[in-house]
């Protein structure tokens, strides 16, 4: 699939997400603590942890949702904590949810093309007059809508309602619809959750290969630690809002304090 | 000075009214997320059953401190009733659906309760009796009337009992758990449908009282009565912290208050309309309200 | 308009071309039909049309965007009490002692244009000043705040001598006809249908669907609802304007909570978010009490009964969110 994006390759790249120092408290509760994080341009980096530990605030942190009280979070060297989330969107952060949030009355096609809205920058009065102009970006955003959807195996579906969609199928749009926002930087929190072996497999492929083809940095929560150790290239681990350890695949899997973190026995 | 006690103390009793029927919609929201738009319809039924009831009486009885007893038990029985069976046949069903659903069947519900009122019992106004003569006192600068003792006095006699049954009884430990989470208080064993039906009967009562101490205090009622005392009673539960029980009582008093106080300084057209400032200020500047608790969103 | 012209390539020409042919139709309706209907009849058909306007603008607002908009004939009395000063006070006097033929037919349609124009703007720009600080709140809050705003627009309406006060605004010229009206219509569900078809339009409907979601797929959710709410506001105040040159009289007892709610109705039973729902449930509705010949209050209790069993039984409406569809009754034509 043709990404019509070229990187400059630096001596020293930016990374495509930086998260420095960052801290984060509801209320009493300190949710993140300190937390430092880099993902590299072209990096599969997983994040993992038990429940509660912090990792979808960090999505929230990095997507807008929440601002830091403490730290900066930068996004290739351009702050961007502080900022509205469909700004931050734009600037080239996608994500997926925990739960899926995809918008279930719209056709799995119209799910992709309201995704692709920044492509489209239509005037409200050529929009009603269904001018040359308008019909040939609505045409435009259709065929790109069409080629993810085509990317990820959905096409069949592209008139089905989005909530009619099976489960590992509307996982999938909901990829398809954050890559729809052209990021550079993509989160996605837990995809292959509640899916078979097979789907689950199936699935890591297709990120692996995309995170190939559209040379983006892709940030990973996930429970499966087949699937975490068989894809990431690094893994952050996080436990009660703090960053416990950091490597390769085969050291986090032997790093005590990470081993105690899931299993150990101070957490009563 | 002396006319401005005398406002605040007019105010006072008028806000007990409206907190009464504040508590209700509070109450329902804070347990359903729901906005009970026929609540106020609830407080005009309940003017009329006192006023039926009263009627139907001895002689003897129709007045003084029995006949108000006689009323209010009257009243309140009826409107609990009422409000019981409106949650069971109209918002239990929609439990799970779209709020927009819920809230467009409120309002049905409200209008369905104006319009039999006006068959049933006619739209002229009828006259409430006249169940204690009134009479004044003057303490301190300020003219007080025993009406508005009654009015008070009955209102924060309700309103202690409602604070005990909701912190000193198991099914009001249960409203508060169930105003939380309805999941987690299933799950803990509570029943959701008898602790949801008693808030309506609770607030519906109240409710009832409300429209018996107002007949004391403006004799003509009429089926469309609880229209905007239904609405400035709702802004006064927002304006205290929608939810939060002593919220609806200080909303109460300052609605009551504020209202007897543009009447009196600015002009009585504007009487109504201090209540829409009232809500558009609260919801644009502290929408949690001034007791209310800040909500943060589970993302 | 010729063949040629509708047919063409040129996307914006097609559709005022269509428009066109539209209008000579409702021109020739006018001229050559209605004046032999019963006028009885043709006052109902304009008051579905107005009807149909303002369900079909709160559509957006309320079942494509999902806003709680309740307070919908607040614009529309803006809109109305606008427009008819604009006609009584500037535009009416400029046309007196203009003898009827041709030329002063053309006057009359210019400045009722000018006129709802100025209705449909000063509701628009109501909206925005509206939409901004209300539409940060969400579900019920929403819902109360734009009653209150409705109800606020129209306690200073009526407290405004300039335009009746409480007497009312009378005299009002009566330049409202089937045409207008329908040629209005026709625009309304245009513009809403063509929006809502669009990319733009997806947009919308996914901040209806999950607004959290779509500010994270770059979609800025605020203008969304903002944009809805002004159109929306904008075709009220218009409508306003058509019955105001219609009935030709004015009273901010029309515009109450009650009407808006009727409002809501009609977009309910029909369905919210189908555009044919809304215009079937207007059409019906406006029709029905016309059969139902029988006191407010019964009439009253009947809609309050269908509403709460409509809520109860199939709360999508009629229409289920559905469009009518050319192919459904012109088989092998596709979409």
């Amino acid at each position: 699939m043709d990404t019509a994006r070229t990187k400059e390759v630096n001596t020293t790249p930016l990374p495509a997400l930086d998260f420095e120092n960052v801290c984060l408290s509801f209320g009493g509760l300190r949710a993140i603590k300190n937390v430092s994080l880099r993902v590299g341009q072209r990096e599969l980096v997983g994040l993992i942890g038990p429940n509660g530990a912090g990792k979808t605030t960090m999505f929230n942190l990095t997507t807008g949702v929440y601002t830091p009280d403490e730290g900066r979070i930068c996004l290739k060297g351009e702050a961007i904590s502080g900022r509205a989330p469909h700004e931050i969107n734009r600037r080239g952060i996608a994500r997926t949810f925990q739960n899926i949030r995809l918008w279930g009355e719209l056709s799995v096609l119209d799910n992709v093309r309201a995704a692709l809205l920044h492509t489209c920058d239509t005037p409200l009065l050529q929009i009603v007059l269904r001018t040359h102009h308008s019909e040939a970006n609505e045409a435009r955003v259709r065929e790109r809508a069409r080629e993810l959807l085509a990317y990820f195996d959905l096409i069949r579906f592209e008139d089905d309602k989005a909530r009619n969609l099976p489960y590992g199928e509307q996982r999938r749009l909901e990829i398809a619809r954050a890559l729809a926002t052209d990021p550079s930087l993509l989160l996605l929190d837990e995809p292959v959750a509640g899916m078979n072996t097979g789907e689950k497999i199936k699935l890591m492929d297709l990120i692996r290969k995309l995170q190939h083809d559209q040379h983006i940095a892709v940030l990973l929560i996930e429970h499966d630690m087949k699937v975490v150790m068989g894809i990431c290239e690094r893994i952050a681990v996080l436990d009660y809002g703090e960053k416990i350890a950091e490597g390769k695949p085969e050291d986090i899997q032997k790093n005590p304090r990470v081993i105690e973190a899931y299993l150990g026995t101070s957490h009563a | 000075m002396e006319q401005f006690v005398q406002q605040l103390v007019n105010g006072v009793s008028l806000g007990a009214i409206y907190a009464l029927i504040a508590l209700g919609y509070t109450m329902v929201y804070g347990i359903l997320r729901l906005i009970n738009f026929a609540h106020g319809d609830v407080y005009m039924v309940g003017a009329f059953v006192g006023y039926y009831v009263v009627g139907w009486l001895a002689p003897g009885v129709q007045s003084g401190l029995g006949g108000l007893m006689v009323a209010l038990a009257g009243a309140m029985a009826a409107c609990a009733v009422l409000g019981f069976a409106i949650e069971r046949a109209a918002y239990r069903p929609l439990r799970r659906a779209p709020r927009l659903n819920a809230l467009i069947t409120a309002i049905g519900i409200s209008l369905l309760l104006e319009n039999l009122a006006q068959i049933i019992f006619g739209a002229d106004p009828k006259d409430f009796p006249m169940l204690v003569e009134r009479t004044t006192f003057t303490l301190g600068i300020a003219t007080i009337s025993n009406i508005q003792v009654i009015v008070v006095g009955t209102a924060v006699v309700l309103t202690i009992a409602l604070e005990f049954i909701v912190h000193r009884t198991r099914m009001g430990t249960a409203m508060r758990a169930v105003s939380f989470s309805h999941d987690a208080a299933g799950l803990m064993g509570i029943n959701i449908n008898r602790v949801i039906s008693f808030t309506f009967v609770l607030g519906s009562a109240l409710a009832g009282a409300a429209g018996i101490l107002v007949g004391l205090y403006n004799p003509k009622i009429d089926p469309l009565m609880g229209i905007m005392p239904g609405l400035k009673a709702f802004v006064a539960a927002v304006l205290g912290g929608i939810g939060s029980i002593p919220g609806a009582i200080l909303g109460g008093v300052i609605m009551g208050v504020a209202e007897t106080l543009t009447v009196g300084y600015l002009s009585s057209t504007y009487r109504d309309a201090i209540t829409f400032v009232i809500l558009v200020a609260v919801l644009l500047f502290r929408p949690t309200g001034l007791l209310g608790k800040p909500q943060r969103t589970k993302f | 308009m010729t063949t040629l012209a509708i047919q063409s390539q040129h996307g914006a020409t097609r559709t005022l071309g269509w428009l066109g042919v539209y209008l000579v139709a409702l021109v020739g309706l006018g001229q050559l039909v209605i004046p032999h209907m019963n006028p009885y009849h043709t006052q109902i058909l304009i008051l579905i049309g107005i009807n149909v306007i303002l369900a079909v603008s709160l559509n957006l607002v309320l079942g494509f965007a999902g806003q709680f908009s309740i307070g919908h004939a607040g614009f529309m009395a803006l809109g109305g009490y606008t427009s008819a000063a604009m006609s009584h006070y500037v535009l009416e006097p400029l046309l007196v002692g203009q003898s009827p033929g041709l030329l002063n037919g053309l006057s009359i349609n210019l400045s009722f244009a000018s006129s709802l124009l100025c209705g449909g703007m000063m509701a628009a720009m109501a909206g925005l000043l509206v939409g901004i600080p209300t539409l940060r709140l969400r579900g019920d809050y929403l819902a109360i705040a734009t009653l209150g705003m409705g109800e606020i627009i129209r306690v200073v309406i009526l407290n405004t001598e300039f335009v009746g006060g409480a007497r009312g605004f009378g005299d009002i010229p009566p330049w409202t006809t089937f045409t207008w009206v329908f040629l209005i219509m026709g625009v309304c569900i245009l513009v809403v249908r063509n929006l809502i078809n669009s990319t733009s339009g997806r947009a919308l409907i996914a901040v209806r669907e999950d607004e959290d979601a779509a500010s994270a797929m770059g979609i800025n959710t605020t203008n969304f609802k903002v944009l809805a709410f002004v159109l929306g506001a904008f075709f009220a105040g218009v409508a306003g304007g058509l019955q105001a040159h219609f009935i030709q009289y004015l009273h901010t007892n029309s515009f109450t909570f009650l009407r808006s709610i009727e409002i809501v109705v009609f977009v309910v039973l029909g369905g919210s978010g189908s555009i044919t729902g809304s215009v079937i449930a207007a059409a019906v509705l406006t029709i029905l009490p016309e059969f139902l010949r029988v006191a407010q209050s019964w009439r009253m209790v009947i809609y309050s009964t269908l509403l709460v069993v409509m809520m109860l039984t199939r709360p999508q409406g009629l229409m289920g969110g559905k469009e009518f569809k050319w192919s459904w009754i012109l088989p092998g034509r596709k979409k």
